[in-house]
């Protein structure tokens, strides 16, 4: 019997060895390039390498909404104080059950109006619209039964009048030159049908005229571990695959798509939870499958600023809701699997999100069980695997560090000494505690799944700190 | 297998530890080069100083001080800090300093060599500084016109874009024409949005280059000509008639026909008027675009005839040309018995349509005039 266990022992350690050295390797590529990309534009801003023009494309902002009376109004005034010219907002309330439309109409002073929908892709019945112009841009507000995110967004994708659509989420704030940035790579390559922009954790960050005048890291440690993660993540999954075309998401909180494409691919699906990873997917089969030439561009520069849970709380449900989208996208898009005819996007980009994102709270819960296994049979260095997960622990530590200092170097924040004592105390638990509780939280999203049912993700808003 | 895991993990964490010391280098670096920058400025801005004085009382420089700043100027980090003094002199003395960058053109075009060695990013930046200098204002030929021209083929968006801004800023129109037609033969992709904002900051004669790129306009390829007629639409209304004819023709591309009928939306011109009307009768689903963009642009030739085509513009199967034609009556203010039949008629998308930018255009005016009490 031992001699059985011995040997599957030494099979799983193989398999391990190999599973974290393609992580690694790949972490440790993607935070490198991503720094490297990041400091190249650096370079790029001070050198005034920029395509900077009076008039851009026209472009419509679509934000769905839902129960979000308390940062709604923020969110339209951010939109506002935008350096860019020409835009229409379009705010699509999805049957709320508070007063999101109600603070939208009295703050400004919106009157009701009969406007045509051109349905171009399915969504539920709008029940009323109310429309305002600030200046020159017209701020639109569409009331529809309930229908779920997708449905909202497919609303504003029918509603909208101009050839490119940004989506965004109610609670995120633009910084005002973050929607010159989005577009800019539409106007460097004619190809480009979708562009992603950086989200970042809006906690502790005071916004005036769209611009960041107070940056500093939140007290709830558990917001702080959560920009660590966003930051390296970004440069990991974003701007590492965008050099490959690769990327297989573009946040919700804020993306750039072409409409017409959007349109002929069917818009944003109604059953997933994850509508923004499985449209860009889709996108991908879509443009294949066409021979339509396109790129899918991440846009480090386009920054938007979106509140983080800060309990734990809805930070599980958060995380669970993200891990259900994500199946729900690499299921209903399984034809991509080890499928070289989509090139670098089904090898390396489903491949990472399936092995390392989707199956990795099973793989980690595998391991435990061998773990136990092999105490069981007395067949582990303790030493040594103590040794090895304070490594692993501290490999990822200095990685989440050195892309959090890379976002804060190349975009000209400044940190105060508590701050970077914070960041460097939070790395190492962020590493070996919270990962591993969210690890937990992935694991058990299939508990109580209903398929299709229409969810809005829901955390406890707070006013954001936005001045004017 | 013999695999020391524990050796990759070592190596791992010296490679982060290296990438942690690399970014500390780099915050110690920054800070060095903010205040070298400021020691840069202060040299440079004694000698740009020494020479406005020279120039403020006489029409002559300093040969020597202009061959060191020259020389300096070479290294990016030096034109960055002459381009911050220059900014700041400017304001003070606008006039003295355009002497002075006028008088400096030869140092400029010295530049040229070292800078034609350089990587894409301190090019674009060069190009930047010449066009922000507007050095080469009114100059047909210099090294510095040719290096632009250079930049514009095989190079970055934005160093092609600094480039075009540059010879923008310089006037030549036969120079814009030359490095457009370079962009044209090379197939380079510019977007014709910012091809056509581009044109639209020339600083030279812009008739003359609307005349320019008229005579020119069938050697290029469409993605140009695009750019060309929507600049000639926002700088002249004198090619009416040659226009006229090319959007009558039935060859013409549908691309073209769109954006010569915004160009007559603009500048009106009777005879058009009909074959805009004729864009809406014959709408074919294909070239639905067409016939939307008439609808829009027929509002330039009111009359009963326009309202009757409109009118039926308003029962079209495509939402578009529905959407625009309704518009178009809007601003037209056409009167109400005009469009009884379609108010009391069986078309209900018409009818919507209609009320619909009836109340924006109410909305619209309700909220210039709360805007004008703030």
């Amino acid at each position: 019997m031992t001699e059985i266990v011995k040997v599957f022992l030494d099979y799983v350690n193989v398999f391990f060895i190999l599973y974290l050295l393609v992580y690694s390797t790949f972490l440790f590529l993607s935070v490198t390039v991503g720094t490297s990309v990041l400091y190249k534009q650096f370079q790029m801003r001070q050198l005034h390498n920029e395509l900077k023009h009076d008039y851009y494309l026209p472009i419509s902002i679509i934000v769905p909404a839902y129960n979000e009376e308390i940062t709604v109004v923020d969110t339209v005034i951010s939109l506002l104080q935008s350096q860019y010219k020409l835009f229409e907002i379009i705010v699509v309330d999805d049957g709320s059950q508070d007063n999101t439309s109600q603070v939208l109409i009295d703050y400004f002073h919106m009157h009701p109006i009969d406007h045509p929908v051109h349905k171009q892709i399915p969504c539920q019945p709008e029940e009323f619209f109310y429309q305002t112009y600030r200046g020159n841009i017209p701020i639109t507000l569409v009331r529809k039964k309930n229908g779920g995110k997708a449905d909202s967004l497919n609303m504003g994708i029918n509603v909208s009048k101009y050839p490119y659509f940004i989506c965004m989420d109610a609670d995120s704030m633009l910084q005002d030159d973050a929607l010159e940035n989005i577009i800019r790579p539409v106007m460097e390559d004619e190809n480009v049908i979708a562009c992603g922009g950086l989200v970042k954790i809006s906690n502790g960050v005071t916004i005036k005229n769209g611009k960041v005048v107070n940056y500093k890291l939140p007290s709830n440690p558990l917001v702080c571990m959560q920009i660590l993660e966003y930051d390296r993540s970004f440069l990991a999954s974003r701007i590492f695959l965008d050099q490959f075309n690769a990327n297989l998401i573009i946040s919700g909180a804020f993306g750039l798509f072409k409409k017409e494409l959007v349109i002929a691919a069917g818009g944003y699906d109604h059953s997933t939870m994850g509508e923004d990873m499985e449209l860009v997917v889709k996108l991908h089969l879509f443009c294949r499958a066409h021979n339509i030439p396109y790129s899918i561009r991440y846009a480090s520069e386009a920054i938007c600023w979106s509140q983080a849970p800060t309990s734990l709380r809805d930070l599980m449900k958060q995380r669970k809701r993200w891990h259900l989208g994500l199946f729900q996208s690499l299921w209903k898009h399984r034809k991509l699997f080890a499928n070289t005819k989509f090139g670098v996007v089904s090898v390396l980009s489903y491949t990472y999100f399936l092995l390392y994102e989707l199956f990795s709270p099973f793989i980690e819960l595998f391991g435990l069980a061998t773990i136990l296994l092999a105490f069981a049979f007395n067949l582990i260095n303790v030493p040594f695997m103590i040794l090895f997960f304070l490594i692993y622990a501290g490999f990822g530590a200095l990685l989440s560090l050195t892309a959090f200092f890379a976002r804060i170097h190349t975009q000209n924040l400044t940190l105060c000494l508590s701050d970077v004592v914070k960041v460097v105390g939070l790395c190492l638990f962020e590493n070996a505690g919270l990962r591993l509780i969210l690890a937990f939280v992935r694991m058990t999203a299939f508990i109580g799944y209903k398929r299709g049912k229409h969810q809005w993700g829901r955390i406890k808003r707070q006013k954001m700190s936005i001045e004017l | 297998m013999i695999f020391r895991t524990e050796v990759v993990c070592y190596l791992y964490i010296a490679v982060c530890v290296c990438m942690l010391v690399f970014n500390c280098l780099l915050i110690l670096y920054r800070r060095y080069e903010n205040r070298s920058l400021q020691k840069y400025i202060n040299q440079i801005s004694a000698l740009v100083d020494s020479q406005l004085e020279c120039l403020s009382y006489s029409d002559e420089m300093h040969q020597e001080i202009q061959q060191r700043l020259g020389k300096r100027l070479r290294r990016i980090h030096f034109l960055r800090a002459f381009h911050s003094v220059i900014t700041e002199k400017r304001e003070e003395e606008p006039a003295l300093v355009e002497r002075y960058l006028l008088k400096s053109r030869p140092m400029f075009s010295d530049l040229v060599a070292s800078y034609r060695k350089e990587e894409d990013i301190k090019q674009a930046y060069f190009a930047f500084v010449m066009a922000d200098f507007s050095v080469c204002r009114w100059v047909h030929e210099d090294p510095i016109i040719d290096f632009m021209m250079e930049l514009i083929v095989d190079k970055s968006a934005y160093c092609r874009e600094n480039a075009l801004k540059a010879l923008y800023r310089f006037g030549d129109a036969d120079n814009v024409l030359l490095a457009l037609r370079l962009i044209d033969e090379n197939n380079v992709f510019h977007h014709e949005k910012l091809i056509t904002d581009g044109l639209l900051s020339f600083a030279g004669d812009r008739q003359e280059l609307a005349a320019l790129l008229w005579k020119h306009f069938h050697e290029f390829h469409l993605e140009l000509q695009i750019p060309f007629l929507n600049y000639i639409r926002a700088v002249s209304s004198d090619f009416r008639e040659p226009f006229y004819e090319m959007l009558a023709n039935e060859r013409t591309d549908k691309e073209l026909k769109i954006a010569l009928i915004r160009y007559f939306w603009r500048h009106p011109y009777p005879p058009v008027a009909e074959v805009l009307a004729g864009f809406l009768e014959r709408e074919d689903s294909r070239d639905w675009e067409i016939a939307a963009i008439a609808a829009t642009a027929i509002r330039a030739y009111p009359g009963e005839q326009t309202i009757l085509v409109l009118r039926k513009a308003l029962l079209s199967a495509n939402w578009y040309v529905r959407y625009n034609a309704a518009d178009s009556l809007k601003s037209l203010d056409a009167d109400f018995n005009m469009l009884a039949s379609v108010f009391n008629g069986q078309d209900r998308y018409a009818r919507e349509m209609l009320l619909f930018h009836e109340q924006q255009h109410e909305i619209k005016e309700q909220a210039q005039k709360e805007a004008e009490l703030v």
